[in-house]
Formats: structure tokens, C-alpha cells, sequence
């Protein structure tokens, strides 16, 4: 789907390099991942999940929605290592909202009041 | 087995898988890792030249085998990492601990340094 929107986009828009767009790429398919495994028990095989994508002069912005469970989890705990961190007391997982921000603008989450999740991703150009 | 494991005669071992390194397949990575280190293999090189992508869970894989490589003495590195990976890895400044080396004899080099140490 998204390889689908990025030929689509770069047919009438100009857009920021590659490494630009896979950025944006990456940040979808962790904040995906993560919606999907809090908002949906693991045992569920159904997992819905919508996604929006919309194109703007000057940004990219993704729209997730699924109707799961409302996510409660704190926001990332990760601290970047520096050269002194024991590699032993590396976190072996939590990486992926951390990644989503750092590659993006801007991630806000939301609940709905109609009882959805709403992850919003803006990249700008 | 995901993982393709080959020992070397200086008591390296090159770590090869194809495809996508993701949450998928991480936690069976993780686990092939650590059997691989408690078997012994404690000195490792992930060869990253068929993986097309990592997502936070492999990196979290990749970074279970640091550990457990470094708990045994050893230590897991990682060669011919792409764009995509090494982009990964310096979002997450996970470069700092796990650098990526451009080819097999860099990475290779590094052990021999430390044996000669």
C-alpha cells in the first residue's frame, strides 16, 4: 500500500529524497506494529486497522485507526546509549515508538470518544 | 532453522538469514542466537548482506545476541548492513554499540585484535 502512495506521489509531486520517504515508511509500519499489538489481544486473528494517507504541499501524513483496546502503555522509556552504557543493560525491545519519533515530525496519539485509536504521523518536507 | 550458521578455524562464526529481519521472526532469531552462544559459537558475526530490512524487533533480536555474546565472553557484530539498517541503528544511537562494519574481514579484524590484545 504505501509503495502504492509513494509512486502516486512522486507522479505529481515533487518529493524529498529516498531516504526521506523511508523514513516516513518506517515510522508507519512501527507505529503499526504497536497499535496493533496493544490494542488487540495476541490470540486475535481479525486485527483491523485503517490507514490513511494524505499528501500536502509541504508534509506527509498518515492517519491509523483501529477499534481496539485504548493504549495505555507509557511512552518510550529509551534512553539512546552513549559510549560508557553497559550493553548489558540494553532494553531488548520499547525501540519501536522511539524510531517512529525520531524518524517523524510529529506522532500524536489520541482515543476517540466513539471509542477508537487514532495515531496521527506527520513528516514534513 | 532461520539462521545459517558457519564456524570459522579462528573460533568466528558468520550468522547468515535472508529476507526480512522483523517481528515475525525476531524471537525466533533471539532464541537461535542465544542457543548458538550456549553451544559455544561466543565470537559472532551477523552478516546482514541478504536481510532487506530490520524493524525495531530484529534490532531487538540483534541486540539479545549482543548481550548474551557479551554475558559469554564474546561479542556479536554485525557486517554489510544496508541503508535501511544502519539508518535503524543511528536513530536509536544503537551504532554506539553496535557498529555496523562495511565488510566480513573488518569485522573479522576486530576479533583478531582482541585475541592479539
Amino acid at each position: 500500500m504505501i509503495d502504492r502512495f509513494w509512486n502516486d506521489a512522486v507522479r505529481i509531486d515533487r518529493l524529498p529524497p529516498e531516504m526521506w520517504r523511508n523514513l516516513f515508511t518506517t515510522a508507519l509500519a512501527e507505529v503499526a506494529a504497536n497499535g496493533l499489538r496493544h490494542a488487540y489481544p495476541p490470540d486475535t486473528t481479525r486485527r483491523p486497522l485503517r490507514v490513511r494517507l494524505r499528501l500536502f504541499p509541504d508534509r506527509v501524513e498518515a492517519l491509523l485507526i483501529d477499534h481496539g483496546a485504548p493504549y495505555e502503555s507509557p511512552p518510550s522509556t529509551y534512553n539512546a546509549p552513549d559510549h560508557e552504557t553497559e550493553v548489558t543493560l540494553l532494553p531488548e525491545s520499547g525501540y519501536g515508538l522511539f524510531i517512529a519519533r525520531a524518524a517523524l515530525d510529529s506522532l500524536r496519539y489520541r482515543r476517540s470518544r466513539n471509542g477508537y485509536n487514532c495515531w496521527k504521523l506527520v513528516k514534513k518536507k | 532453522m532461520t539462521l545459517q550458521s558457519e564456524p570459522g578455524d579462528d573460533g568466528v562464526t558468520i550468522v547468515r538469514m535472508d529476507g526480512r529481519l522483523d517481528l515475525l521472526i525476531a524471537a525466533e532469531v533471539k532464541q537461535q542466537l542465544a542457543e548458538l552462544i550456549a553451544s559455544g559459537h561466543r565470537r559472532l558475526i551477523f552478516d546482514l548482506d541478504r536481510v532487506s530490512v530490520v524493524d525495531s524487533s530484529g534490532l531487538g533480536a540483534l541486540i539479545s545476541g549482543l548481550k548474551a555474546a557479551r554475558q559469554a565472553g564474546g561479542d556479536l557484530r554485525i557486517a554489510r548492513a544496508n541503508n535501511q539498517v544502519r539508518t535503524l541503528l543511528s536513530l536509536t544511537m544503537l551504532e554506539r554499540v553496535l557498529r555496523p562494519y562495511e565488510t566480513l574481514e573488518e569485522a573479522r579484524a576486530g576479533y583478531s585484535q582482541i585475541v592479539a590484545d
